[in-house]
Parts: C-alpha cells; sequence; structure tokens
C-alpha cells in the first residue's frame, strides 16, 4: 500500500470537516475522490500535502507516518501535489516554472535533461514556449505546465486537485489520456473530481458525502451501475 | 559639477547595493531587515582588524565577505527560523532588535572611533582635465555596484533564484511542489549579508566607517528598496543612485544639513506618486 488514511479527522478551527475519512492506494493505481462541492475534497487535499493538521487517525505513505511533516518534506518524499487551481506562478517563464519541479531534488543531476525531454514529449504544445511568459499560456496549457512540473519532481504518488477545473471537455479528455498514459510509467495518482470524466481512467472510486465515506467501488462497476446517481446527484 | 555626480554615483551605488540587499531578503524571506547596514559593519570590522594584523589586502576583503555571508545564515537558523511561525511582526521586531545589538557588539569590540578599510588604491586619483580629479575608490565603488547588480539579477535567473521569485509570489503553492522555505531563507540570508559586507567594505575603502554610519544607510538602502517596490532589482538599483546623486546636489548646492530630509521627502514622493509599486510588496508579504 502506497498510501493509507485510517479514521482521519480534520478542520478548520474548532469546526470539523473530515469526521473519519478512510482510504488507501496502491502503487499503480489510479484512485479518484468524489463529490459535490463542499464534502471536504478540497479539505482531504490540505490534509495529506501537510496544510491541514490531522486532528486523530492515521495517515500512513510508502510505510512511514506523515506526522507533522510540512507541505515541502512531503512533495520531497514523493508525495507531490497538482494545487487546485494550478498554482502556476504567472512572474516566472514556462521554463522556469517546469524546473520548479526539480526543487524536490528527487532527480540526479544527470538525469534532468532526460526527464525534461520526456516531459516536453508528452506536452509538445509546451516545448516551443518555454522562455514565454507563463502568463501567457491559456488554461489547458497551464494545466499541462502544472502537470509536467509535478513530473519533474518524480512524484510516488501524484495529488490532483481538480484536473477539470474551469477547462473545456476536450481539453479536460486529452488531458486524462496522459494521466492514464503516465500510470503505464509507473506513477500512481489520487485524483480529486466533481466531474465523474475522472472514472473512465481510475481504478477505484471513493464517494464523499459531508465529509465522510460514502461508497468505495471499482470505478468501471461505478460508472456502469446507477449508484453513482444515486449517491452522488441525490 | 562632474566630481558631485561621480561622488553622488558611489554614495548611490552603496544605496542600491544595500537596497538590494534587502529586496534578496524581503523575497525569499518575507522579512524586511533593519539589521542589514549592521551586518555589513561586523564583516567589514573584521577585514579591517584582519588587514590590520597583517594579512594581505584580498585575503582580509575575501574574509570580510565569508563573514558577511555566514553572519546572515547563523541570523537565520538561530534566530529567524525560530520565529517564523509567529508572524511577521516579531521577525521585523527582531531584526530592529539586532540592529542595536549588533551595533552594541561592534562598538564593544572595537570602539566607537571611525575607521577605514584602506585598498591598494586608495587616496589615488585619475586626472580626467580641467582640474578635475576622479578618486579610484569612487570609481571602484561604482563599478562593483553595478558588478553587483548585473549578478543579483542573473541569481534570480537561477533555478534557485526562480525558485525565490515563486515564493515570493506566492508562498504556500511554492511549499506545496516541494520548494524548501527554509533552505531558499538561509541562502537569501547570506546572500543579503554577502551584499552588505560588500556594500559596508566599499564605503569603508572611500570613506570612514564607525558605529555611527549604518544607520543613515540602513534608511538610504530602504529608500531604495522603496523606489523598486520591495520587488524589482531595477527599480532598487536606479533608485538607489538617483538618490545617491539628488542627495550629493543637494549638498553642494542647498545644504548638507538637508541632504537627510531630502531622502525622507523622496520616499514620500515615492508612495505618492507610485503606490502600487509598494503595494505590490504589501500583497507579497500577506501571502
Amino acid at each position: 500500500m502506497l498510501l493509507e488514511i485510517e479514521d482521519a479527522h480534520t478542520g478548520y478551527g474548532s469546526i470539523e470537516v473530515l469526521h473519519g475519512i478512510s482510504l488507501h492506494v496502491d502503487e499503480g493505481e489510479i484512485v479518484t475522490v468524489l463529490g459535490p462541492n463542499g464534502t471536504g475534497k478540497t479539505s482531504l487535499m490540505r490534509l495529506l500535502s501537510g496544510m491541514l493538521p490531522l486532528w486523530s487517525g492515521r495517515i500512513t505513505f510508502d510505510g512511514q507516518e506523515l506526522g507533522r511533516a510540512t507541505p515541502d518534506k512531503r512533495a520531497r518524499m514523493g508525495l507531490c501535489q497538482l494545487p487546485e487551481g494550478r498554482g502556476i506562478f504567472q512572474t516566472l517563464t514556462v521554463g522556469e516554472n517546469l524546473d520548479l519541479g526539480l526543487a524536490t531534488r528527487r532527480i540526479p543531476a544527470g538525469e534532468v535533461k532526460a526527464t525534461r525531454d520526456r516531459v516536453l514529449d508528452l506536452f509538445p504544445e509546451l516545448a516551443g514556449r518555454l522562455a514565454e511568459p507563463a502568463s501567457s499560456l491559456s488554461g489547458g496549457q497551464q494545466q499541462m505546465l502544472a502537470l509536467g512540473r509535478a513530473l519533474m519532481s518524480r512524484p510516488r504518488l501524484l495529488l490532483v486537485d481538480e484536473l477539470s477545473f474551469g477547462l473545456a471537455p476536450r481539453v479536460v479528455r486529452d488531458l486524462f489520456a496522459v494521466v492514464s498514459e503516465l500510470r503505464e510509467t509507473g506513477v500512481t495518482f489520487l485524483i480529486v473530481e466533481q466531474q465523474a470524466a475522472a472514472l473512465k481512467v481510475s481504478d477505484r472510486t471513493y464517494i464523499l458525502r459531508g465529509g465522510r465515506n460514502v461508497l468505495t467501488r471499482d470505478s468501471t462497476e461505478l460508472l456502469e451501475s446507477d449508484e453513482l446517481a444515486a449517491s452522488y446527484l441525490r | 559639477m562632474l566630481q558631485t555626480i561621480v561622488s553622488g554615483l558611489e554614495s548611490g551605488s552603496w544605496f542600491a547595493l544595500l537596497g538590494l540587499a534587502i529586496v534578496v531578503v524581503m523575497k525569499a524571506a518575507d522579512v524586511p531587515n533593519f539589521a542589514m547596514a549592521e551586518m555589513g559593519l561586523v564583516a567589514t570590522y573584521v577585514g579591517i582588524s584582519l588587514a590590520a594584523a597583517g594579512v594581505p589586502f584580498w585575503i582580509a576583503v575575501l574574509a570580510t565577505l565569508i563573514t558577511g555571508a555566514v553572519i546572515g545564515v547563523l541570523i537565520d537558523i538561530a534566530l529567524m527560523r525560530r520565529l517564523s511561525s509567529y508572524g511577521h511582526f516579531p521577525l521585523l521586531l527582531m531584526t530592529i532588535g539586532l540592529t542595536l545589538a549588533l551595533n552594541a557588539v561592534v562598538g564593544l569590540i572595537w570602539g566607537h572611533d571611525p575607521r577605514s578599510f584602506p585598498a591598494p588604491w586608495t587616496g589615488a586619483a585619475v586626472q580626467i582635465g580641467g582640474g578635475v580629479a576622479i578618486g579610484v575608490s569612487q570609481i571602484v565603488s561604482i563599478i562593483v555596484g553595478l558588478i553587483g547588480a548585473v549578478a543579483i539579477t542573473a541569481f534570480f535567473r537561477t533555478q534557485v533564484g526562480a525558485q525565490m521569485r515563486a515564493v515570493a509570489e506566492n508562498r504556500s503553492t511554492a511549499r506545496l511542489i516541494g520548494v524548501s522555505a527554509g533552505r531558499l531563507s538561509a541562502i537569501a540570508w547570506a546572500v543579503g549579508g554577502f551584499i552588505a559586507a560588500v556594500t559596508v567594505m566599499l564605503q569603508a575603502q572611500s570613506a570612514l566607517v564607525s558605529t555611527l554610519s549604518p544607520a543613515s544607510l540602513i534608511i538610504y538602502g530602504f529608500v531604495a528598496a522603496t523606489m523598486g517596490g520591495f520587488t524589482s532589482l531595477l527599480g532598487t538599483f536606479v533608485g538607489g543612485l538617483a538618490l545617491g546623486v539628488i542627495q550629493q546636489f543637494v549638498g553642494a548646492y542647498i545644504s548638507s544639513a538637508v541632504q537627510f530630509s531630502v531622502a525622507l521627502l523622496v520616499v514620500f514622493l515615492v508612495l505618492i506618486l507610485r503606490p502600487e509599486g509598494f503595494t505590490k510588496g504589501m500583497v507579497l508579504r500577506d501571502v
């Protein structure tokens, strides 16, 4: 098991928003967490990245308890995040944004160039624009850049917060195609989404509601059944 | 006239360099460091003592620079890092406290008499016709100031520099993707201390420095940084040079008694005419 969350509680100030979430992600899997707005999906991401403290319960990553490890420490352990709203730095160039992924120092100096070439092969649209300001990119391209930057950090597990956020359906489809391509190269994903589109590429799906687990299924099974509509759209 | 300009560019280079040191620490570590000039003073006094003890000039210079960087790192690790979870205000107070403490330490060890750091070229001058002479030490200050500004700009283009700019733009996102704020802050303090050492050393190879001199230098440095909105390197550098020249002209044609007031008047005007530059700096602190 790469990531295991057991009965996690957290919140803001004195208000609890996650009331005992449990889930796990195995090496090489794509796992989706679905739920409408305000179900605690983003709080779950913040908990995993170390921006919210764990009130009670346990989170282990690669056999190590995460405890109070800071966000940058977790990223250096290989628990990397595609932040909500992409987190592209507008004052930096496309190339500089990409190279920020190297801040985790998980890639030996000798492999940097090969990794960058591989990322640019995945996103040829970025290759010709490395020297341009990141602010000149479209929303879809910025999401590619965010994904590319995360790959530059050689993640073990990539936490993705709303890959589809504010993007056209065609762009979302392309991005999910890249996600399943990446899984073949050994990257594990935990994707938090509002849109059920993510289910097509994922193995298992957790549905959250009101800060609690309500359902866990194989994604294909869920897509075929009417449970999704029943539990999610209710 | 020409001499006034050159003198202005000379002191302007010091203001610009110190302003740049302040901006570097501000960008990465998010603290307005009031102790910057004092850090440079301590380092420079170490160099002066070494030179006085017979250590060759360039080795004393190297020791001064290293001391400046080491002081920066020590301050960050021993003091700033412990306070960082309490917000900006304690950090700011700490730099003010450090200013007083470092100044007192210099006074205790070296006394309060003005000193200089004589370079092999100190006292030499270049005749440029018409009876006008320019001191070599003035030229050194101006050239080193330019080199420093170019070097700092180049530094912000490196990978570490880009990480600092990312932290300045959005601290929490930068941490999320694995940028270590602690490591960057230590580097920024080292760079800041290094530049502060360069600045005070430049001052001391041309003029006299003492425990009294950092007080005005830090104000001028902050005025330069203000002109760059605490973020723009070019704005800070040009602002520092302009401030030096303005100040020399005021001293030469009005009175040296109002030089200091003019610097504060400049801040006043910048804040009124170009508040967006300054506001940007304020937002940067809140992130």
